[in-house]
């Protein structure tokens, strides 16, 4: 499954922690440190492995529970439609 | 339409028209019309007479009215909007504008008002917030809060030690001293005339309901989200939801920002009235 961030979705950074705004829905959203990371990494279009393995870099956890929260993290993006599905 | 909305009517028309003086920007004519079959009632014979002023410096796009969930007529600086009960025609070049109201208007002119408020305070780097507002040396202190917040509750209790500048919309724009509020014609819940103000922004303070009394300095990106989720704008377009967060950033990057529990009791306000001060 391949995602892409919501075209309507406004999104921007201070101190390092995002918050998206999607303008149709008036809904504001904020990112944790991780999931900021992971934002920013979605932005820049790393693949999943790829978001894997710069968060064990930079957290120091293990793979497998940075891969069951990445994809609570894009259900969670999925449902709040900042995500989209593209195939 | 019945006495209360006629009423409101008159008020919202009288506190816009005493607002936009108060701006001393006036450049921008409204006239508010009635139907014929409404002429009949001697009450809405001043209204009809009424012009009204709205501020306007900035260019408009088309889109912005498109994006709202309006009926648009796009006839070059002419736009007509279509609400469920009023009409609007704003011409954008002649700066001549007129509302027909139809039937229970008084939900549309404010819808109106609202929408044009909104969109001219944010082109202007401003925003139109939900919030009541109060006075402490010549500095407006904000408590933006969605509805059933506590926005009336705060404004009632403050009434006896601070003038309160409004209890349901305030208008942020720039000033030479970084932000001014203003009162606006829109009413709160209790109906009590807004102060129209034009004072400096002293601080933000969100505000919860609770059992006893506190106040904590929160950070940046905290103010940030609770002060956008209380701006109000009507258009579903990316430029203008970035104007919303670029202007909502640099509000609440200009003043300290606070989350406030407060009881529905008087016994707390002059331990308030100290906090203030030191924050002064």
């Amino acid at each position: 499954m391949k995602y892409k961030i919501n075209p309507d979705a406004v999104y921007r950074e201070i101190n390092g922690v995002y918050y998206v705004l999607l303008p149709r829905d008036k809904t504001i959203h904020r990112f944790t440190d991780v999931g900021s990371l992971i934002w920013r990494l979605i932005d820049k279009n790393f693949s999943e492995s790829e978001i894997i393995k710069e968060v064990v870099n930079q957290y120091d956890v293990e793979e497998e529970v940075v891969l069951n929260d990445l994809e609570n993290f894009i259900k969670e993006l999925v449902e709040k439609k900042i995500l989209l599905k593209i195939e | 339409m019945n006495d209360v909305n006629t009423r409101n009517i008159s008020l919202i028309i009288a506190r816009w028209e005493f607002l936009i003086r108060a701006l001393d920007d006036v450049s921008y004519n409204v006239v508010i019309k009635l139907k014929n079959h409404m002429k009949s009632a001697r009450k809405y014979d001043d209204i009809e007479k009424f012009n009204l002023f709205i501020s306007y410096n900035n260019g408009i796009s088309s889109s912005f009215f498109k994006a709202c969930n309006y009926k648009l007529s796009d006839n070059g600086n002419v736009h007509k909007l279509e609400f469920r009960d009023c009409v609007g025609t704003i011409d954008w070049e002649s700066k001549k504008s007129s509302v027909e109201i139809s039937n229970e208007g008084v939900v549309s002119i404010d819808s109106f008002l609202r929408y044009v408020t909104s969109f001219l305070s944010l082109v202007q780097g401003g925003a139109l917030v939900h919030s009541a507002g109060i006075i402490k040396n010549n500095r407006c202190f904000i408590f933006p809060g969605p509805s059933m917040s506590g926005k009336s509750t705060i404004a009632g209790l403050f009434r006896q030690r601070f003038t309160v500048i409004g209890e349901e919309l305030s208008i942020i724009l720039p000033s030479k001293e970084g932000y001014s509020v203003y009162g606006t014609p829109f009413l709160g819940s209790s109906s009590v005339l807004s102060n129209y103000g034009g004072y400096r922004l002293g601080g933000i303070i969100f505000h919860e309901k609770s059992d006893g009394y506190n106040i904590r300095k929160i950070e940046e990106v905290e103010a940030l989200i609770r002060f956008v989720e209380n701006v109000t704008f009507y258009s579903s377009s990316k430029k203008y939801a970035n104007l919303v967060l670029e202007n909502s950033e640099k509000i609440t990057r200009s003043v300290k920002a606070f989350v406030m529990d407060f009881p529905n009791n008087s016994e707390w306000l002059s331990e308030f009235d100290k906090y203030l001060d030191e924050m002064i």
